[in-house]
C-alpha cells in the first residue's frame, strides 16, 4: 500500500472511528477529569483507594490465568484438527466453537444448574450440597472464562495453522528437525500472528469481562467494581475514572504484548497445500484425539446443556435431580409465540447484518494500513482498533444517547420527520445500534484480518500488480481470496458477539418494535415465576440459530468447518 | 448439494418458527387514539395489562382508546442518567437558542438536587429558569410519566427537577381526589405520596428460605426475624440484595436498624421499671419530650442532646443504632453476595443456592409459587420448597410511585393515566386473578398476566369503616392473595412498625454507604474474620468485639485544610455525607474495616 493511500485510508477510518467510539466515549468518560475545571483527582483516587488497586491486580491475574489456560485447551485442538482426521471431526469443529454463544441472563441460570448447590452435578455424582460456585473463587473465574472463550483462539489458531505451507515443516524434518522442537521452531513461530489475534483478543477480554465475575460471586475484580461504581454515576464522577484506567490498562498490556509476542511475523510465500498435511489419526491416537474433543465440548458445553434443559422444563421440577422430573414444550410455544419475539429476530438480523458488513470494509481497510503500509502511526490505529473490547459496553450506550439527543435538538433535526428517524434513539435506534454493534466488535475484524495479511506474503499482491492489476482488482482477485478463511473467522465473531450484545441494546433499543432478541430475553427473564424457563426457551432458539448459522456458513463455502480456514 | 439444501432448509426452519408460533394480538386502541409515553423499569406483564386496561377505562371515562409508548432502557438507575442527560441537553438548548451564555458547570446545575452556591448568580439564574418552565417545545425528556422504581428515584427526580405535579395539591380532579381519598401521605415513616409522586403499589421486606436447605444444614427452627440471618450457620448461605443500588432496599436496612434502636430502648425501659404493655407510649412520650427541648434549644441544639432525665434513654438510642451497624455487618459476613438483581435472591434461594435470603414480598411469593415440586397423591399442590415471611417486628412498607415529567409532550392523556393507576380499576390489575370477570361479563382485572402485587389504596384491605370494609369484602373475593392476612395486608404490617425520624431519619444515606464499607468493599476480610470469630461454630466474643470496633479515621472537614480524627457513631454518622468528601471518607473506612478484620482474624 503506498503512502497516500495508507494516508488517505486512516484518515478515512480514524474519522468514523473518532465519530462511532472515541465522541462517544470521551463524552462520557471525559466527565471523570473535570469538575470545575481539569482535574486528576478522580484519577487519584484509583490508585489510592487499595480496594481498587487489589481489583485491577486480581483483573490481570485472572487475564493472564485466562489466557494461559485458553491457551494449553485451544492450541492443541487446533494442531489436533489440523494435522488428524478422526471419526465425528465435523460435528466436534463446530461443536468447538458453541460454548461462545451462549445467551446472556439465562446462561447464568444454565450454569447455575449444573453447578449449583442443588444442581446436576451434585446430584449425579451423589455428592449433596457441594458449593461450586461458592468455593470455585479465582480458579472457578478463569476455568469459566476459558472454557467460553476459547473458542476465539481456536478460530485464530486453526486458520493461521492452515495458512502454513507445510513444505517448512517437511523441510525441517529432512534436516532433522522433528516432534516438539520442530513446533517450537518451525510451527509455533509461523502461527505467532494467529495466536497474538486471538491471544490479546482474550486476554483484553478477560481482564474485562463482568459476567462471569458476577456469576461466581468474585466482587473484587476491576470490570465488577466499574458496574458497581456505575450506578453513582449520576452522583459521582469516580466510576469514568476507573473506566479510564482499565482502558488504558487494557491498551498498555496489548501493546506490551505486540512488543513481546507481536514482532517478527513470518509471511508465506506459497499457500498450503493442505491435503499434505492431514492424516488419519490411527493406533491410540484414533482414540485419544475424539476423546480429547469430546471432554472439552462435553465441559464447555455444560452450561448450554443447562440452558436447553431448562427451557424444557416445568417450573419447579428440576430440582436435586440430574434431569427434570416434568418436560414441557410450553415454554417454547410462550416464548416463540409471544409479540416480541418475531419483531426482535427480524430486528437483530437487520441491526447484525449490517454491523457485520461494516465491520469487513473497516476491518479490511484498517488491516491493510496497519500490515502493508509503512506509515508511522499504524501502530497507533492498530492499537485504536483493539480499544473498543475494554470498554464497558454501559459506557458506550450512555456516550449514544448523549450525542443522539445532543443531535435530536439541532433546529434542523428537530423539524425533519426523516433526520429525526435516523438520529433520534427514541424514536428510531437503528443507526446508533448499527454502529454499536459495528464498532464494538470491529476487534474481532481487524485482528483476523491482520492475522491473515501478515501470514500471506505482499510478493504474490506485487506479482498482481507487475502484472499490470489495479490495486483493487488485486484486492479483490488475489489478497481477499488468500486471507478468506480469517476474514470468515472474524465475521462470524463478529456476527454471533452482535447478536448476542447486551447493553447496548437494553439502553438504545427503547421501544418494542425496535428490541433486538437480547433486550427480548430480558424482557421474558423478568417476568415472575415462569421467566427464566421462558427466557431459556428464547435463549435456546438464539443458540440454535447462531450454531446451524456457523456450521451453514462452512457448509456453503462447500467445505467442512474445518476447511474453511484453509482457503 | 442436498447437504446445502438440508442446510438451508434448517436455518429457515429455525428462522421460521417463531412466525409460526407467533400469537395475534390483541388491538390496544382505534387508529388515531391518543398516546402516552411512560418510561419504566416494570416488567412486560405489567406493561401488557396496564396499557390494555388503560385504553378500556379512557374509552370509558373520556371516550376514546388511548396507547401507551412504553420506553424500557433498564433499571431506574439507567432512567435516572437518561432523565439527567435528556434534561441537560434540552435546557443547554433552549437556554443558549436566547442567546444566553451556557455557564461552566450549567450541566451539572441544571439537574442538581440543591441549589448552586450564592456566588454563582449565573447558575442560580439557570437552576431557577429550569424549574419554572414546564413546556414541551423547550425543555422536556420527551417523556410523559416516569411509573414504577422506588420511592427515592421518584423523590430524587423532584429534587432535580424533573417532576410537576398533574393538579394544584389542593384541587385535584374529582377522579384524582376520589383515589387520593383512599391513600395516606405517608406511613411508618414511608412517603407514600406527595404533590408529584403518586404511590400505586406497595411492597415489604422479607425473608424467604428454602426449607431442604435448611435441614441440609440442621437448622431445625426456620429463620423468623433479621436476628436469624446473622446466625453463623447460615455462613455464605443468605442472599442480599446490594442496598447501594436501591432505595427501597437501602430503606428495609434502615428499618432494620431502627428495630435493633427500639429494641435496646425497651430494654432500658424495662430495665427501669416500665412495664411490657407501657413500653412503647413511654417511648413515644420520651421523643416528644425530645422534640421539645429541640425545639427550646433552637439553633443551638446538637444531635443527641436531651432533657437530663432521659439521658440513659439517649444512650440506649446510641446503643441500637450500634447494635444494627453489628447485626448489618453479621448478615453482610454471612452474605454469598450483594446482588443488584431483584429476582436472583429469590431465585436462588428457591432452587437452594442460597439457604434463605432477604427480598421484596412479590418474589418472593410467586418465586413461592413457581418453586413447589410436581404434584403428587399425597402433595396434589407440589410439595413447598421455599417460604416468603414478613419477618418478627415489622418491616418498612415502600411504595412504587408515579410521577408526571416535567415538559411532558401529552399532558391532559398522562393526566388521565394517573387517575387510571389510583382509581380502582387500575387498582385491580395488581392483585385480581387474570380473566376475572364481573355479573356483567365484563373484565374487571389482568387479562393474561397475575401481577401478585399489593395494591395501595386503603379500601382494598380490611377495615373499621363500614365503606371501605364493603369495598374490601367485594376486592377480596377476586384477588390472588389473601388481603386479609395480616401477614400481607400493608397497613397491619405498617402498624407493628413506629417510625421515629430523628432515630435515622439523618442516617439514612450514611447506613448505604457504611454497609459498602463494611460489608462490600471489605467483604473477603470480614468472611475471614468471622469464621476466625466462630472456632467449632461457636462465637468468641473477644473476636466478635474486636470485629465490631467502628473505626476513627482522620479527615478533612470541606473548607478546613488539616485532617483530623473523626469517629462514628449515632451522633457524628450523618456528617460525614454533609461534611466530608464521599472518596475520601468511604476509602478510609474500607481501610480501616479490613485492617479491623484482619486484626480480629489475629485473634482480636
Amino acid at each position: 500500500m503506498n503512502r497516500s493511500t495508507a494516508w488517505i485510508v486512516t484518515s478515512i477510518v480514524t474519522a468514523i472511528f473518532a465519530v462511532g467510539f472515541l465522541l462517544p466515549l470521551f463524552w462520557v468518560v471525559g466527565g471523570g477529569f473535570w469538575d470545575k475545571g481539569f482535574t486528576l483527582r478522580y484519577l487519584a483516587e484509583v490508585f489510592r483507594n487499595p480496594i481498587y488497586v487489589e481489583g485491577l491486580f486480581n483483573s490481570l491475574k485472572i487475564a493472564f490465568g485466562t489466557t494461559a489456560l485458553v491457551t494449553c485447551i485451544a492450541v492443541p485442538l487446533a494442531w489436533m484438527a489440523n494435522r488428524f482426521d478422526f471419526a465425528g471431526k465435523p460435528l466436534f469443529q463446530g461443536l468447538l466453537l458453541v460454548p461462545m454463544i451462549l445467551p446472556p441472563f439465562v446462561g447464568a441460570i444454565g450454569f447455575q444448574q449444573m453447578f449449583g448447590q442443588y444442581g446436576a452435578v451434585n446430584a449425579l455424582f451423589g455428592l449433596g450440597a457441594v458449593d461450586w460456585i461458592g468455593n470455585a473463587r479465582y480458579f472457578g473465574v478463569i476455568v469459566l472464562q476459558a472454557l467460553s472463550l476459547y473458542p476465539i483462539l481456536y478460530l485464530n489458531v486453526a486458520a493461521a495453522l492452515a495458512n502454513i505451507d507445510p513444505a517448512m515443516e517437511q523441510a525441517a524434518a529432512n534436516l532433522g528437525c522433528t516432534g516438539f522442537a520442530r513446533f517450537r521452531k518451525i510451527t509455533l513461530p509461523l502461527i505467532m500472528p494467529g495466536l497474538f489475534a486471538g491471544g490479546t483478543i482474550v486476554f483484553i477480554w478477560s481482564f474485562t469481562e463482568l459476567g462471569t465475575p458476577l456469576i461466581m460471586n468474585y466482587a473484587r475484580c476491576t470490570p465488577a467494581q466499574v458496574w458497581d461504581s456505575l450506578k453513582d454515576i449520576g452522583s459521582s464522577k469516580f466510576p469514568y475514572a476507573l473506566v479510564f484506567v482499565m482502558l488504558t490498562m487494557s491498551i498498555g498490556m496489548y501493546v506490551l504484548g505486540k512488543f513481546v509476542f507481536g514482532r517478527g511475523a513470518h509471511a508465506m510465500q506459497s499457500k498450503a497445500a493442505t491435503a499434505s498435511t492431514t492424516r488419519a489419526a490411527r493406533g491410540f491416537a484414533a482414540f485419544l484425539v475424539p476423546f480429547i474433543f469430546t471432554v472439552v465440548c462435553f465441559i464447555a458445553l455444560l452450561p448450554h446443556l443447562g440452558v436447553v434443559v431448562t427451557s424444557l422444563s416445568s417450573p419447579g421440577s428440576w430440582y436435586r435431580s440430574v434431569l427434570p422430573e416434568q418436560f414441557t414444550t410450553q415454554n417454547y410455544a410462550d416464548a416463540l409465540g409471544h409479540a416480541m419475539t418475531v419483531a426482535s429476530i427480524k430486528n437483530s438480523l437487520l441491526y447484525s447484518a449490517i454491523a457485520v458488513v461494516a465491520n469487513c470494509v473497516i476491518g479490511i481497510a484498517l488491516a491493510f494500513v496497519i500490515v502493508r503500509s509503512k506509515i508511522k502511526v499504524r501502530g497507533a490505529v492498530d492499537a485504536m482498533a483493539m480499544l473498543p473490547l475494554a470498554v464497558p459496553g454501559i459506557v458506550m450506550a450512555f456516550g449514544y444517547l448523549a450525542i443522539s439527543t445532543e443531535i435530536s435538538n439541532f433546529d434542523t433535526v428537530k423539524q425533519s420527520a426523516l433526520l429525526r428517524q435516523i438520529f433520534d434513539v427514541k424514536i428510531n435506534p437503528t443507526l446508533f445500534l448499527v454502529i454499536a454493534y459495528a464498532i464494538r466488535r470491529l476487534p474481532y475484524m481487524v485482528r483476523s484480518a491482520v492475522a491473515g495479511l501478515q501470514q500471506t506474503s505482499v510478493t504474490l499482491e506485487e506479482a498482481s500488480a507487475n502484472l499490470g492489476a489495479s490495486g483493487f482488482y488485486t484486492l479483490r482477485r488475489i489478497t481477499i481470496p488468500l486471507i478468506t478463511a480469517n476474514l470468515i473467522a472474524g465475521a462470524l465473531l463478529a456476527f454471533a458477539f452482535s447478536m448476542l450484545e447486551v447493553s447496548d441494546s437494553l439502553m438504545l433499543a427503547q421501544q418494542q418494535q425496535y428490541f433486538p432478541i437480547t433486550k427480548t430475553i430480558y424482557e421474558l427473564f423478568q417476568l415472575p415465576g415462569t421467566g427464566k424457563y421462558i427466557a431459556a426457551a428464547l435463549g435456546v432458539w438464539a443458540m440454535v440459530f447462531l450454531a446451524a448459522t456457523i456450521l451453514g456458513a462452512s457448509a456453503l463455502l462447500g467445505k467442512k468447518m474445518g476447511a474453511i480456514f484453509r482457503a | 448439494m442436498w447437504k446445502n439444501f438440508l442446510i438451508i432448509a434448517v436455518l429457515a426452519l429455525v428462522v421460521a418458527l417463531p412466525f409460526a408460533f407467533r400469537r395475534s394480538e390483541a388491538v390496544v386502541a382505534e387508529p388515531g387514539a391518543p398516546t402516552i409515553i411512560i418510561i419504566s423499569p416494570h416488567n412486560e406483564a405489567i406493561r401488557y395489562e396496564f396499557a390494555h386496561a388503560f385504553s378500556r377505562w379512557h374509552k370509558a371515562h373520556y371516550g376514546t382508546g388511548a396507547k401507551v409508548d412504553w420506553r424500557n432502557i433498564g433499571g431506574t438507575t439507567e432512567i435516572s442518567r437518561y432523565l439527567q442527560g435528556e434534561y441537560a441537553t434540552t435546557a443547554k438548548a433552549w437556554w443558549t437558542s436566547q442567546g444566553k451564555r451556557w455557564p461552566d458547570g450549567g450541566t451539572d446545575a441544571v439537574v442538581a438536587s440543591r441549589p448552586p452556591p450564592a456566588d454563582r448568580p449565573d447558575l442560580i439564574e439557570l437552576y431557577r429558569a429550569m424549574r419554572q418552565i414546564d413546556d414541551p417545545n423547550k425543555v422536556s425528556c420527551s417523556v410523559d410519566l416516569f411509573f414504577g422504581g422506588g420511592s427515592y428515584d421518584h423523590l430524587n427526580a423532584y429534587q432535580r427537577g424533573f417532576a410537576v405535579e398533574p393538579w394544584p395539591p389542593n384541587n385535584p380532579t374529582p377522579l384524582a381526589a376520589e383515589a387520593l381519598a383512599m391513600i395516606p401521605d405517608k406511613v411508618a415513616g414511608e412517603t407514600w405520596r406527595t404533590p408529584t409522586m403518586f404511590g400505586n403499589a406497595v411492597s415489604t421486606f422479607g425473608i424467604v428460605y428454602n426449607i431442604d436447605r435448611l435441614k441440609d444444614l440442621e437448622i431445625t427452627v426456620p429463620p423468623a426475624s433479621w436476628d436469624d440471618l446473622a446466625d453463623f450457620r447460615y455462613f455464605r448461605q443468605v442472599g442480599v440484595t446490594d442496598p447501594t443500588k436501591s432505595g427501597s432496599i437501602a430503606k428495609a436496612f434502615e428499618m432494620l436498624v431502627h428495630q435493633k434502636m427500639h429494641d435496646a430502648a425497651r430494654t432500658e425501659l424495662k430495665a427501669s421499671g416500665v412495664t411490657d404493655d407501657q413500653v412503647d407510649a413511654t417511648i413515644a412520650a420520651n421523643e416528644k419530650a425530645i422534640d421539645a427541648y429541640k425545639a427550646s434549644k433552637g439553633a443551638g441544639y446538637q444531635r443527641g442532646d436531651v432533657p437530663p432525665e432521659l439521658a440513659a434513654y439517649q444512650s440506649a438510642i446510641e446503643r441500637g443504632f450500634l447494635d444494627g451497624i453489628a447485626l448489618v455487618q453479621s448478615i453482610g459476613a454471612n452474605a454469598r453476595y450483594f446482588t443488584d438483581s431483584a429476582t436472583k435472591v429469590s431465585i436462588d434461594t428457591s432452587v437452594g443456592d442460597a439457604a434463605v435470603g432477604m427480598t421484596i414480598d412479590f418474589y418472593g411469593r410467586f418465586q413461592a409459587q413457581y418453586a413447589k415440586g410436581p404434584p403428587t397423591p399425597t402433595e396434589p399442590n407440589g410439595a413447598e420448597r421455599m417460604i416468603f415471611l414478613s419477618p418478627v417486628g415489622g418491616t418498612s412498607v415502600s411504595c412504587d410511585p408515579i410521577t408526571l415529567l416535567r415538559g411532558a409532550p401529552n399532558r391532559k392523556i398522562a393526566e388521565h393515566f394517573i387517575e387510571f393507576v389510583l382509581s380502582s380499576e387500575g387498582q385491580r390489575l395488581w392483585t385480581y386473578q387474570p380473566g376475572a370477570i364481573d355479573a356483567n361479563h365484563n373484565l374487571i382485572g389482568p387479562e393474561r398476566y397475575a401481577l401478585r402485587r399489593l395494591p395501595i389504596r386503603r379500601d382494598f384491605y380490611p377495615s373499621t369503616q363500614p365503606a371501605i370494609e364493603a369495598a374490601h369484602v367485594e376486592h377480596k373475593q377476586w384477588a390472588v392473595d389473601d388481603l386479609t392476612d395480616p401477614t400481607i395486608d400493608p397497613y397491619q404490617i405498617a402498624k407493628q412498625f413506629t417510625y421515629y425520624p430523628r432515630w435515622t431519619g439523618e442516617h439514612f444515606g450514611v447506613l448505604r454507604d457504611l454497609t459498602r464499607a463494611m460489608c462490600m468493599d471489605s467483604a473477603e476480610e470480614l468472611r475471614d474474620a468471622w469464621v476466625i470469630a466462630h472456632p467449632n461454630g461457636n462465637p468468641d466474643p473477644k473476636v466478635l468485639d474486636a470485629m465490631r470496633k467502628l473505626p476513627i479515621v482522620m479527615l478533612t472537614k470541606k473548607g478546613d485544610s488539616e485532617a483530623k480524627p473523626v469517629e462514628l457513631n449515632w451522633k457524628t454518622a450523618p456528617n460525614f455525607t454533609a461534611n466530608y468528601d464521599y472518596l475520601e471518607y468511604m476509602r478510609a473506612w474500607t481501610s480501616a474495616f479490613r485492617e479491623t478484620y484482619r486484626k480480629a482474624a489475629r485473634g482480636g
